[in-house]
């Protein structure tokens, strides 16, 4: 291990920490320079005491510089915020839980009406609740719950200022009482773990194999009449673009391949996961528009060799059709979920390189 | 403790008899540009030492009040930003000198 890593580690985790409460705007052209100025603080205490940096050296370093958000709170523009940096972090958690809150409530109540809906009149139900729909509504509810969770927080921020400004003022020259060695570890975002990629290299061959070579199977698997059976999602009226799907693992197996052998997410291949979830959600769209879930061949599939085929006919009947619907609805959830996500990790890496290629050309 | 003032209270008074020129001492150091670590030592040679956590986002303050000017540049391998004063600081500078010049005459009387 190089020696001067554990300097720079701690370096690395101290500006992680300082840009938790620094506002997204101005953090990496804040962080960028702050990690020159530490780096060179160190070289040049190294250089006066006549030794390699090491930790210590950082610690004194980051103790003088002073507590992350304190740090980050001088960074803060003059013109004062509702929301300080102390409370930033806590603000960021909760807005996040009251967006996934809103979204799962709205798509709980989609799902619930896709499934009580009669077949008969599911296309008009599709047709009120359209993708823009449950936008729009998303967008109305999601501003309103923001604004609530802004003006608590203000209120607690202008509490605790308050009571800050109560306490004794700040002497100079002496250092605050805080441990940098506690700072938390740096989680590398662009870092892709082996096993995770491996798991999904196995998933998606087997979900290869099984819609190409055993599509009976993918379904609803039970014992009937001394033997396995099983009644395929395609029999409940699911009609799944197989060319498409290929296509689409093909291009995700690719991508998962070149990942392992990479280690780390580039530019361009979270450009490919993104478009990845842009083309899963095509073909979700166009599974919908082909499916029926009317549930037809059912019937056939249960009357070959089951014990009681009538009571089992008439549970098929009712819920399967459901089902069905229940399946398409998680697909459509999870492929929008991670279309977003994706989104979101292009955007972060795309304002990281364009603020590193600023540097750069300078 | 009579005729002694009090340790805290003298330091918080001192404390905020140097913030007024910080901004000025800055400045004034500008002419030329320079980075955050080398103003630093620049005011520290002139006997004007300033902390980093005050220094550094001075800089980033004054820059967004238009009167620095910034860019980045990479020497060393290592990108730094550089500061340099522009002439809205400029003119601001001759005139809060000529102020610092006329208070420290009136206090000079004063002290006497």
């Amino acid at each position: 291990m190089n020696p001067q890593e554990p300097a720079t580690k701690l370096i690395e985790r101290y500006l992680a920490e300082t840009g938790r409460h620094l506002p997204e705007k101005t953090r990496d052209d804040v962080l960028q320079e702050l990690r020159g100025l530490l780096h060179e603080g160190l070289q040049e205490r190294a250089r006066a005491e006549g030794r390699l940096p090491d930790e210590e050296m950082a610690v004194r370093l980051v103790r003088e510089f002073g507590e992350p958000e304190t740090v980050a709170e001088r960074y803060l523009p003059d013109y004062g915020y509702l929301i300080g940096p102390k409370l930033f972090p806590f603000f960021l958690f909760w807005a996040r839980l009251v967006l996934w809150f809103v979204g799962g409530v709205l798509l709980f109540w989609f799902v619930v009406g896709l499934i009580t809906t009669p077949s008969p009149r599911l296309p008009e139900f599709l047709r009120a609740q359209t993708f823009g729909t449950l936008l729009g509504e998303f967008i109305e509810l999601a501003f309103l719950n923001l604004g609530l969770l802004v003006l608590v927080f203000a209120a607690i921020e202008w509490f605790t200022r308050a009571a800050a400004k109560e306490q004794a003022p700040e002497k100079d020259g002496e250092l605050p009482d805080w441990n940098p060695r506690g700072l938390p570890e740096v989680e590398d975002p662009d870092r892709v773990p082996a096993a995770g990629l491996v798991w999904k290299v196995y998933c998606i061959v087997a979900f290869f194999i099984l819609f190409n070579f055993f599509p009976q199977y993918v379904g609803v698997v039970f014992f009937g009449g001394g033997e396995v059976r099983a009644i395929s999602v395609f029999q409940m009226g699911l009609h799944v673009p197989i060319f498409l799907l290929n296509v689409w693992w093909a291009t995700a197996l690719a991508l998962n391949m070149w990942l392992l052998r990479e280690g780390r997410w580039t530019y361009e291949s979270r450009w490919a996961e993104f478009g990845l979830g842009v083309f899963g959600m095509v073909i979700a769209f166009l599974t919908l528009a082909g499916s029926s879930f009317q549930g037809a061949d059912v019937e056939s599939a249960l009357r070959q060799g089951l014990s009681d085929p009538e009571r089992i006919l008439d549970a098929a009947r009712r819920g399967l059709p459901w089902l069905g619907r229940v399946v398409y609805a998680t697909l459509v959830i999870i492929l929008l979920v991670s279309a977003i996500e994706s989104a979101v990790r292009l955007y972060r890496l795309v304002t990281r390189n364009r603020h590193a290629a600023e540097v750069r050309s300078t | 403790m009579k005729g002694t003032a009090q340790p805290a209270l003298l330091d918080g008074l001192a404390l905020e008899l140097r913030r007024g020129a910080i901004v000025l001492a800055v400045l004034s150091q500008l002419a030329d540009e320079q980075y955050g670590y080398s103003l630093k030592k620049l005011l520290a040679d002139s006997g004007f030492g300033i902390d980093e956590g005050t220094l550094y986002p001075l800089l980033r303050r004054l820059e967004s009040q238009g009167l620095l000017k910034s860019r980045w540049r990479v020497e060393d391998g290592r990108p730094r930003r550089y500061y340099k004063i522009s002439p809205q600081g400029d003119a601001l500078v001759r005139q809060l000198t000529e102020d610092w010049k006329e208070l420290s005459r009136v206090m000079g009387r004063l002290l006497k």
